[in-house]
């Protein structure tokens, strides 16, 4: 059994301009101590898509339709209240992209971990600090003595990072999901950060999931890659694939455009255009308007995510033909 | 910290005397005075007797600083209007309906409105919110001697429940407190309310569900207590606002509050007296101001603290 | 080689308060932000200052401009000093130099149409008539690639790159001869950074602009630009051209940025060793002996043609 399975997710969002489609019928699925890339740029619904599954998007303006939401066996789209807390940092963790924001200014560290510790176990204050203690150690924070009696303003964006990496580990969840995890970090932290998250998904045998917008973030840590772009899955392979023969234009673009790859000063290929606009999303290829061997089939269709074999799947006319 | 408080006591005692330097010369230079003949009709010789013993015929900065000087010694002066006692002893029998009237409608207003703003906020879009919305802009908006009069024609002219004015029995003090309270539950429904959905659009509020929190937990444990650092900045000086706001609502249903007396002091040229509420008001502003920004502090750690 | 602009020692403390010292007494206590900074940016060149947050170098940028007023140092902007000018004389060298940044949403004004911001230079220095700044604006719309077709547009119906743009036309309206970005393609998508990149490359060739281009990337920087200033906590550690940097980098705090870089290739995935950032700064570079050392930074020593580094010299180097 997978341990996250999404099939044919949609997300709308009301706004005061109408309906913004931010997941377009998005499948995926993650098998236990697997990892799992989810590339795009922003609007492109990879971070929707996985705050639908822990069902963390606003109730008043979200609307979420799927024929298949499950985690861990536990049916996410019918789970009460009080069956989504118990998932929720427990099966599955989350960080984000800003550990600035992501703690509470009020309360200490600790008492911060602690507390995610107390609404999974029943153990007392002091047994769950121990292990709070012993998960700082684990994320080799400097100094945890003092972490754990500081706030949040006290601490570098880094070491809350860290502390935010810990927090989410301290339930031993069964699937990691890194939103962004080293977007806001100075570019020496962001590599120290994926190397802890990819020890440590070693150690444990976790299952990973790494939202981001950055080719070499993936590259460094995952095995299989899902790209989006306006909504829809234009890809899946294995990190392998994506790198060395990428197939679907977009990734070709993408990983063509990456600055910095070649020595001498150059222009970059780039993609022309913008990306599409998620309140009237086009029928066809979101990416038409941008894609060099785009015709007016590509504008009028849709191209159904073609299955090559148990990795790799293409959501474009021009490489099925 | 103590370094703070220390600092912050003296510019309120800089704050006082700027005002009553201010209010001071600002009322003397209005035309007219307390013993013109307009107000009383007699000689010459007898209103400038009377000037002298009230010290008015003398230069305005001696009449202040003897007037300072007095104040020092906690002695404000005889009102003109009731030469009978001191400006203190008529301030301490006009302070009671004053601090029932005040004192009950923020005690009911104000709960009220922190209600009615953290429910609105906790179910955005429902009747609720829409309610709330509509009570705090009808009670920011409509003048508080407008709604009182709209309380007087219903419940006394038509109904006849109760009376229109008067402070013998609580039967009369029903009105005028219900009138006083909608100021405070207006005005805390809207903060409560926009204080709270800031804080619920934090990402770390995201993150307290995403970790497996209740809801309730969220709310009561967090959320509230972050709404609470703006809401303490703005709460503390505004219940002193109210009450200043309770003097029409006084001279409205005719409570002899210090309302009542501050309206009646401006009218009739009584200098000790308007100097005597003026200094009252600001210190009450100053206190609140003060409290705030110490509450402020405490809560939060950034402050409290210092930065990294 | 013409310079266009010559920062030379340029310094910037800040002053923060100490409470610790007492309750009654608050001890001042100096931060170096930027500490004796030189960078010479020549005609028709492009030089990169990179450096991670704290490392001062937007404080340099906004020194340069003149928008933050160095505690010491001199600006030198196509051969006058403007770092003592006053803002009336400041006025016309305003119009020679220019900067874009990172955010350019707060930076362009709501309320107004794109050929209206475009425009906003010719009125803030009273040229041209109102025809005339319309037409000029719809030109430069043009040339940074949205077309007279946007003229009329509000900055919100734009995204992140197209707004970008806007800036980078309303930054040419004055034709200057430097542009200082700061950032500008950091808070931008994948898919239109290269665009931006591309379009700052072109507008130099075009126009002959010489740009001060800050990042915090290394490898954002490499196909641009000419030459690479490194900045670590206020100082410059490293300088020299771009590929002397990627392929020869002497100083730690270089190669851990280098280091830093993710490799865009799954098979070649390793381990790295991280040091300390205290350590970064301890373990300076030691020269047996600097042959070279710039006049104005004794700190800079000359490991090859063009190439300065931060280096602590060997017991009995001369200097």
């Amino acid at each position: 059994m997978a341990l996250i399975e999404i099939e044919n997710l949609s997300v709308n969002f009301s706004s005061p301009d109408g309906q913004v489609q931010a997941v377009r019928d998005v499948s995926l699925a993650l098998e236990e101590g697997q990892s799992l890339g989810i590339v795009g740029e922003s609007g492109s619904g990879k971070s929707v898509s996985l705050m639908a599954l822990l069902r963390l998007l606003p109730e008043q303006s979200a609307t979420i339709n799927a024929n298949k939401l499950m985690l861990d066996g536990v049916n996410m789209l019918a789970c009460p209240r009080q069956e989504l807390a118990k998932v929720r940092g427990k099966v599955a963790s989350l960080v984000f992209q800003d550990p600035m924001a992501s703690f509470d200014p009020l309360f200490k560290i600790g008492d911060q971990l602690t507390e995610t510790v107390l609404t999974h176990f029943d153990v007392s204050s002091s047994e769950a600090l121990i292990r709070v203690e012993k998960m700082l150690d684990r994320v080799e924070m400097p100094d945890s003595k003092r972490v754990i009696n500081s706030y949040p303003h006290q601490l570098s964006g880094g070491m809350l990072q860290r502390a935010m990496i810990a927090m989410a580990l301290v339930c031993e969840p069964k699937v990691l999901i890194a939103d962004e995890p080293t977007t806001a970090l100075d570019v020496t932290v962001q590599a120290q950060i994926l190397q802890l998250i990819g020890d440590l998904q070693q150690e444990t045998g976790m299952g990973l999931i790494m939202i981001t917008h950055d080719l070499g973030v993936v590259a460094e840590t995952v095995d299989n890659i899902v790209v989006m772009y306006g909504g829809k899955v234009m890809e899946q392979t294995s990190v392998f694939d994506l790198f060395d023969t990428p197939r679907h234009p977009y990734s070709k673009a993408l990983l063509e455009s990456i600055p910095g790859q070649l020595p001498g000063k150059r222009k970059l290929k780039e993609i022309p255009g913008q990306s599409p606009n998620p309140l009237s999303p086009p029928a066809g290829c979101p990416f038409h308007f941008r894609c060099e061997n785009a015709d007016q089939s590509c504008i009028d269709q849709m191209p159904p995510l073609t299955r090559w074999d148990q990795t790799n799947a293409t959501a474009c006319l021009k490489v099925a033909s | 910290m103590i370094g703070y408080v220390v600092r912050r006591l003296l510019s309120i005692s800089v704050t006082f005397i700027v005002v009553s330097i201010l209010v001071f010369i600002m009322m003397h230079a209005i035309p007219g005075g307390p013993f013109d003949a307009t107000e009383m009709p007699v000689s010459e010789a007898v209103r400038a007797k009377i000037m002298a013993q009230y010290g008015l015929d003398q230069p305005l900065y001696v009449q202040y600083l003897k007037y300072m000087w007095g104040v020092l010694h906690f002695d404000f002066g005889v009102p003109f209007q009731s030469p009978g006692e001191t400006v203190i002893e008529l301030l301490s029998r006009a302070w009671v309906p004053s601090l029932v009237l005040g004192g009950a409608g923020v005690l009911i207003g104000a709960p009220l409105g922190i209600a009615l703003g953290l429910y609105a906020a906790l179910n955005r879009n429902s009747w609720i919110d829409y309610l709330a919305s509509a009570v705090a802009t009808l009670g920011l908006t409509v003048p508080v001697f407008v709604t009182s009069m709209l309380l007087i024609l219903v419940f006394a002219v038509w109904l006849g429940w109760l009376p229109a004015s008067g402070w013998g029995s609580p039967r009369n003090w029903i009105l005028p407190i219900v009138a006083y309270a909608a100021i405070p539950l207006a005005t805390y429904a809207r903060y409560t309310r926009s204080a709270m959905l800031d804080t619920l659009n934090k990402p770390f509020v995201t993150v307290l569900r995403a970790k497996g929190l209740s809801e309730r937990d969220v709310i009561f444990k967090h959320v509230l207590r972050n709404s609470a650092i703006p809401m303490v900045t703005v709460f503390l000086p505004m219940f002193i606002g109210t009450a200043t706001g309770s003097i029409f609502v006084e001279a409205m249903f005719r409570v002899p509050g210090l309302g009542a007396y501050f309206v009646s002091s401006i009218e009739s040229r009584d200098y000790p007296l308007e100097m005597a509420l003026v200094f009252i008001i600001t210190l009450m502003f100053c206190i609140a101001y003060f409290l705030a920004d110490i509450a402020y502090a405490m809560l939060n750690p950034r402050i409290r603290l210092g930065g990294r | 080689m013409n310079v266009a602009l010559e920062l030379r020692g340029l310094s910037k403390s800040f002053y923060k308060k100490q409470s610790s010292a007492g309750f009654f007494r608050s001890e001042l206590v100096e931060h170096r932000a930027v500490d004796n900074v030189s960078i010479c940016v020549p005609e028709r060149k492009i030089v990169g200052l990179v450096g991670e947050s704290g490392s001062g170098k937007s404080t340099v940028g906004l020194m340069a401009m003149r928008l933050l007023e160095p505690t010491s140092g001199d600006i030198v902007l196509n051969g006058t000093d403007i770092s003592k000018l006053s803002p009336k004389e400041l006025k016309p060298h305003r119009a020679q130099m220019q900067i874009i940044f990172q955010d350019s949403y707060s930076s362009l004004n709501p309320m107004m149409t794109l050929w209206e911001i475009v425009a906003e230079p010719f009125v803030i220095h009273k040229m041209h008539d109102a025809n005339t700044r319309r037409n000029k604006a719809k030109e430069l719309l043009d040339i940074v690639g949205l077309g007279a077709a946007f003229a009329n547009r509000y900055p919100h119906e734009l995204s992140g790159g197209q707004r970008q743009r806007v800036s980078i036309a309303r930054a040419l309206a004055l034709k200057p001869k430097v542009l200082i970005a700061d950032e500008p393609t950091s808070a931008l998508d994948v898919s239109v950074k290269a665009q931006v990149i591309n379009l700052l490359h072109d507008l130099q060739e075009e126009m002959g602009l010489s740009i001060l281009f800050i990042s915090h990337e290394l490898s954002v920087v490499r196909s641009l630009v000419d030459e690479i200033v490194v900045m670590h906590r206020g100082r410059v550690v490293e300088q020299a051209q771009t590929e002397q940097i990627f392929q020869n980098a002497q100083h730690p705090y270089t190669k851990s940025l280098l280091d830093s870089i993710p490799v865009l290739n799954p098979h070649n995935r390793r381990r790295r060793t991280f040091v300390s950032a205290n350590e970064l700064t301890a373990n300076k570079p030691r020269l047996p002996k600097a042959q070279f050392v710039l006049a104005n930074n004794p700190n800079l020593a000359q490991v090859e043609d063009h190439h300065f580094v931060d280096a602590s010299p060997l017991e009995g180097a001369t200097s």
